[in-house]
């Protein structure tokens, strides 16, 4: 445990220690000076990172540029996981909603924002809309009416130009597989985020980039020339673009992060491995690894199994009397418990097979 | 990219956005100049466009120069329906007279606001005005050049006043003196597709059991695709359509584009008839055209409860001028005037009748009616022939009258 806070986390505006999993190999920012259970791969405990590793990496000293605050209450995120958990037929006990509300923690996940100066030159063939006229007419065999159409057609026209401005805040993923995270939970609605405060990081995790701006950078300069070409095509008045070519430099770099939201939460299953569930902050959708309880599922097999054969056991006897002349009504009895039999079928099934078949075809959601 | 920026044949562009430039491609557009004058270079006299050589020739002392444009005969490019192009051209051209001083003599004329050529009424001098049009495509840009000079039309107007024996035989020293001008006509030409989908009950006709002829309907339906292209429409309110239509058609294969060199010595006009009027029309038509193949698809000709619907797709327009002579004579103090197709030659236009000779034929055709009935009537021996004489009468009388009305429907139509 480091005997002083690190001095770099005196610019985030409230004491704030480094923490590092060894497992998923994660660095952390949180509040609390005693290790904690890693929030993205449930790793009993990380360890305090002493402060002079974060020295040269000015991007981990620097506070972030802007923040995403989640939108969802208590009571929504209790909604949203017991739904997730209801719409299971044997959750394990450890799935209890009580429990899961009790481990929810607040993780903020890193984006890199880049501002950068774009100069040079551009061409491209701009799509331009108009109008035309068309006409249709009609006739009943007497009268003749004209309908006049506006048609929308596209003429395209060779442009070219200079470019000679700044791109601010172009996104660009600071995690590894953030594709997989955007694929499972959705996107985040980054053009509008609130300004950095240390009140809203308090008791929250804050995740720190694993990509370094160097190997960000091909992604946020991708970014910025779509921008352009997007912008060169609105410059030209054109609604339509194609066989674009640049010639572009770059200057004036300028690396910052923006935080976005996710809730993480976990239980065991029977076997007591762990499993995490994630919540977009935002917008509610939710991802995680749904484990059924077997031996539930067995136990409600067997009670259905001995409840077919009491009911087997009583209908020989009465279905017996169909051999005999016995009355209508003793046939009748014996029917009632093969009936009852049948109904109970497919939740034996149920209960048997697809338990195992429904664990084995979850998805792993390895994120990180 | 190259070092030079913007490489040559581009020009700046209004740009939307602050911190990137555009530019543009240059329109490859002439340089508007209002008047163009046509005097020599040689001599200053002034210079026409002469019709056999293809060229300006100096009307004094017979320099020539080629016309800017070659005559090579390009695919005529034609303009689509946009929302821009009708609003402009509902406009009309919206200027108003001109008033022009010559710049050879320093006469003073007033023009009419779509007159496109003036000659000097007093030194004929040839100047052509190129009033600005309120869109750059309601401009002309296509013509066929005039190929029949004054002296061919006096020519043809001559072998055309003397060839019937019912035309007075003073007529062709008098359309001799006619006084001809040469003139480009605006027309509009249109392309376009068109897809009919019918529908309709047709009847068809068996006999029944009973032996009667009875009908059985049945719902059928049909479509037909078909193009159609250069579909000319003049824009001139001056000249009925169906005088014009008596001169024949235009071969538009022989458009060229259009260079003001072309209109010396000639007069032209501008449209009078819009481009939403021209099209209005040629639609008329054509839907005419398609109701009536329609109605031919199905194999019968009983048909009812006929419906039609008609598409028009990739309509396209283009404005043309072409040439014409138009003259005029006089003839015992009645006026009558004379159209030639400028490109073919064609005539149209109404001859005086020598009425006496009609009188005559008619007096000698009636005299030798009336001596046939006296000879059967009087003479025994031609008693038989009096049936046949009294059928005759009225059959050659018919006759006469039907050839004398062919005759002069004959000489009024074009030739």
């Amino acid at each position: 445990m480091s005997k002083s806070p690190h001095k770099a986390l005196t610019n985030w505006g409230i004491p704030l220690f480094a923490q590092a999993c060894s497992d998923c190999q994660h660095l952390f920012y949180l509040a609390e000076s005693v290790p904690q259970s890693c929030p993205l791969c449930l790793s009993p405990a990380m360890s305090i990172v002493d402060n002079s590793m974060m020295e040269g990496h000015e991007y981990y000293l620097a506070p972030p540029e802007g923040l995403l605050p989640p939108s969802l209450s208590r009571q929504h995120l209790a909604n949203i996981l017991g739904t997730y958990r209801d719409t299971l037929s044997f959750p394990p006990d450890d799935m209890a909603l009580s429990l899961l509300m009790k481990r929810l923690v607040l993780v903020y996940l890193p984006i890199w924002w880049v501002d950068a100066h774009v100069s040079g030159e551009w061409q491209a063939e701009m799509g331009i809309d108009y109008k035309v006229i068309s006409h249709r007419e009609h006739t009943d065999g007497k009268n003749w009416k004209t309908q006049e159409q506006q048609i929308t057609k596209t003429r395209w026209e060779q442009r070219l130009g200079t470019i000679d401005k700044k791109y601010e805040n172009t996104p660009a993923p600071a995690m590894e597989k953030w594709d997989r995270v955007l694929k499972y939970l959705g996107n985040f609605p980054i053009h509008n985020p609130l300004p950095y405060s240390a009140r809203a990081i308090n008791k929250a995790f804050i995740c720190l980039p694993t990509r370094v701006p160097a190997d960000a950078w091909p992604d946020a300069e991708l970014s910025i020339q779509k921008s352009v070409a997007r912008e060169c095509m609105y410059a030209a008045k054109a609604q339509h673009s194609r066989n674009g070519h640049t010639s572009l430099k770059y200057s004036q770099h300028k690396w910052s992060q923006l935080l976005v939201p996710v809730f993480s939460t976990w239980y065991e299953d029977e076997s007591g491995k762990r499993h995490a569930w994630f919540i977009h902050g935002v917008n509610g959708n939710i991802a995680g690894k749904r484990q059924l309880s077997i031996k539930k599922a067995r136990n409600r097999t067997y009670a259905i199994a001995t409840a077919m054969l009491i009911m087997l056991a009583l209908a020989i006897p009465f279905l017996r009397t169909f051999k005999t002349d016995a009355s209508f009504s003793l046939i009748f009895l014996g029917v009632i418990p093969i009936i009852v039999i049948a109904i109970l079928t497919p939740s034996l099934v149920e209960s048997f097979i697809q338990p195992k078949d429904f664990n084995e075809s979850q998805p792993d959601y390895h994120f990180w | 990219m190259k070092n030079s920026f913007p490489p040559p044949g581009f020009i700046p562009d209004e740009s939307q956005i602050t911190g990137i430039t555009v530019f543009k491609p240059i329109d490859p557009k002439e340089a508007h100049r209002e008047i163009i004058e046509f005097t020599c270079i040689e001599c200053g006299a002034s210079r026409a466009y002469d019709m056999g050589a293809g060229n300006l020739t100096c009307t004094h002392c017979g320099h020539y120069e080629s016309p800017t444009h070659s005559a090579q005969n390009p695919r005529v490019e034609k303009l689509e329906f946009t929302l821009e192009n009708m609003e402009r051209a509902a406009e009309g051209w919206g200027v108003a007279r001109k008033e022009l001083a010559c710049q050879n003599c320093g006469g003073h004329t007033v023009l009419a606001p779509q007159t496109l050529t003036h000659t000097c009424p007093f030194c004929h001098s040839h100047n052509v005005i190129q009033q600005q049009a309120p869109q750059d495509v309601l401009r002309p840009r296509w013509l066929i050049p005039m190929k029949v000079t004054v002296q061919e039309g006096g020519t043809l107007l001559r072998k055309w006043a003397g060839n019937s024996w019912l035309l007075p035989k003073d007529l062709s020293e008098i359309v001799a003196n006619a006084d001809l001008s040469l003139m480009y006509l605006p027309y509009w030409v249109f392309d376009s597709e068109t897809y009919a989908k019918w529908q309709a009950m047709v009847g068809y006709e068996y006999t029944s059991n009973q032996g009667k002829l009875v009908t059985r309907w049945t719902w059928e339906s049909g479509e037909i695709n078909t193009p159609y292209s250069d579909l000319l429409v003049s824009g001139s309110a001056h000249i009925q359509e169906d005088e014009l239509a008596k001169i024949g058609t235009y071969q538009l294969s022989e458009l060229v584009p259009y260079s003001p060199a072309y209109q010396a010595g000639a007069h032209a006009q501008a449209y009078e008839v819009s481009l939403d009027q021209a099209w209005t029309t040629i639609r008329q038509k054509i839907r005419t055209i398609t109701h009536q193949k329609c109605r031919d698809q199905p194999g019968s000709e009983k048909v009812r409860n006929f419906r039609m619907v008609l598409d028009f797709k990739h309509e396209s327009w283009a404005y043309v001028l072409l040439p014409i002579l138009i003259g005029s004579y006089e003839y015992e103090g009645k006026p009558f005037q004379v159209l030639i197709n400028g490109q073919t030659g064609t005539i149209a236009g109404e001859r005086p009748i020598n009425r006496s000779k009609i009188r005559w034929v008619a007096l000698v055709v009636s005299m030798l009616l009336i001596s046939a009935f006296l000879a059967t009537w009087f003479i025994p021996q031609l008693h038989s022939l009096l049936t046949y004489v009294l059928i005759g009468i009225p059959v050659l009388s018919l006759i006469t009258i039907v050839f004398i009305r062919r005759m002069l429907i004959q000489l009024n139509r074009h030739e």
